[in-house]
């Protein structure tokens, strides 16, 4: 039987503010969350770019017994659960706990208590660590608390595969649906790293932004590190349609690839062969591919080898496509990026409306595409894809249709 | 340095407890009160542990976690501890 996957919730939190709305709402003004924090650790303290989610008080979705043991990005995870969960309109029993999967991405886990700790023990010279710094710092933590708030006991686990995990976790969750282990995953990513430690180790490596983050843009100079993600239901699409539930988009294909080539610089090779897997794997024909929802870092490399992917897979269609990068509107927030990029790309389907590539000032070499600079770009779209990589060169795409087709 | 009182170490213990659990604020609690019938978790015991250590500059986790059930038993010993730390340091130089 070929079992096929449906998207029938969606959670998210981000520069723009808690859930999907304020996400949809601030790519609609096309007002870039971007703007100067102060971080401080230690006896260490800069201001550097960034984005963090405004008007998150923990407590509102908390208990202080409940926040000893969550670091932020956990907090998050839960917060967009609840609203994934609340979207496909699934309530405690409706569900078999033993046949849903919890497949989550981070890239750095509970980092506020490991900064935390390093702080206590190499600053403060004190050698005895928080007991909760463990349960806090694991990078599963996210996926255990999930599972916890809901009492799902399927197949559970951390994807850790940076900048693409939450991309990578989705490709998982549809796999194990499609496979028929699971009729349905709670899956998507987040990441709460703009901290002083963080930060400092991306300035380091020279693709911290010092203007903001603009792109595939002439000019570009960086990412801006953000925080935040998503969480997405998926579902088998009889069990879905069996319940009655509303059905966002399919999921038809992933694609996964390697570049094999360098731990920090992108190949275009890696990229478009992902690209391709996720096509062939969904049955997709490049023509009808309408909008990418691009990696698009704001770095020099990244933007002008993705440019160059796009060119390769589609041929004299990639004239055809409108590729956009809200990392523009809502910083690059890691392992959960491909997770709000992915609700960003649904809702574009949904509205009508491509979300646009922000801080554009004009085409560069190498970056010659549509990329709706600066504002949304109404456009019919019924297939698009959203496509994540990380250092050290790991790919991971996802292919969707807006309807499901018989 | 002033000697706190067991009244006043009873207190940071109560506190070091609600830095873990804020929700029991709410609950009274005595000397006679023991740590678990709390609802604490292990490692949320630890915790408390490493609160009371914090906040008095002690070391319970390596030799003493054993030897208290109830909040007067860790204020007793805190007592002793404070005591051999006093003991085994040398005697302030007065100026």
């Amino acid at each position: 039987m070929d079992r096929r996957v449906v998207i029938t919730g969606m959670g998210c939190i981000s520069g723009m503010g808690v859930g999907t709305g304020a996400l949809w709402d601030g790519l609609m003004l096309a007002k870039t969350a971007i703007c100067p924090v102060h971080l401080v650790a230690g006896q260490h303290q800069t201001t550097l770019l960034g984005v963090r989610v405004p008007g998150y008080d923990p407590l509102e979705h908390f208990s202080g017994d409940e926040l000893t043991l969550r670091d932020r990005y956990a907090q998050f995870a839960i917060v967009c659960a609840r609203e994934a969960m609340q979207d496909a309109g699934l309530e405690a029993g409706e569900h078999t706990p033993g046949d849903t999967a919890v497949i989550l991405g981070s890239g750095g886990g509970g980092e506020h208590a490991r900064e935390d700790a390093a702080v206590r023990m190499f600053t403060l010279g004190k050698i005895r660590c928080n007991p909760l710094t463990v349960p806090r710092v694991n990078n599963q933590a996210s996926v255990g608390l999930v599972c916890m708030e809901f009492k799902f006991t399927g197949p559970s686990f951390i994807v850790s595969t940076g900048c693409a995990a939450a991309t990578h976790a989705m490709c998982q969750a549809f796999l194990l649906i499609k496979h028929g282990m699971v009729t349905r995953a709670l899956t998507g990513g987040t990441e709460a790293p703009v901290m002083l430690s963080v930060l400092q180790a991306f300035d380091a490596a020279g693709v911290i932004s010092r203007t903001t983050c603009r792109p595939f843009s002439r000019e570009r100079d960086g990412m801006v590190i953000g925080e935040g993600g998503a969480v997405i239901v998926m579902e088998e699409l009889e069990a879905a349609r069996a319940r009655g539930a509303k059905i966002h988009a399919e999921v038809c294909g992933v694609g996964m690839s390697a570049d094999a080539s360098s731990a920090v610089h992108p190949a275009e090779r890696g990229p478009a062969q992902a690209i391709s897997m996720a096509l062939a794997a969904g049955r997709i024909h490049r023509e009808e591919v309408d909008y990418i929802n691009a990696h698009g870092t704001g770095t020099q490399v990244n933007d002008r080898v993705e440019s160059q992917a796009i060119r390769r897979v589609f041929g004299h269609h990639a004239e055809k496509l409108t590729v956009s990068s809200t990392k523009s509107l809502h910083g690059h927030t890691f392992g959960g990026a491909g997770g709000i990029e992915l609700v960003a790309t649904v809702m574009a389907m949904e509205h009508g409306v491509a979300p646009p590539t922000a801080n554009y000032l004009g085409p560069d070499e190498g970056c010659d595409l549509d990329y709706a600079p600066n504002t949304p770009k109404p456009r019919r779209m019924d297939v698009a894809l959203k496509q994540s990589f990380a250092f050290g060169g790991l790919n991971a795409v996802l292919a969707l249709r807006r309807e499901v087709k018989a | 340095m002033d000697t706190p009182g067991n009244a006043e170490i009873e207190q940071v213990i109560y506190e070091s407890i609600w830095n873990v659990k804020p929700s029991l604020r709410t609950l009274p609690m005595s000397p006679a009160t023991r740590l678990s019938s709390l609802g604490l978790e292990s490692i949320e015991i630890l915790s408390v542990v490493f609160e009371i250590e914090e906040r008095f500059g002690l070391s319970i986790f390596d030799r003493q976690l054993d030897t208290f059930k109830t909040v007067g038993e860790a204020r007793d010993l805190v007592l002793r501890l404070r005591a051999e730390v006093s003991q085994s340091s040398p005697a302030p130089v007065m100026e």
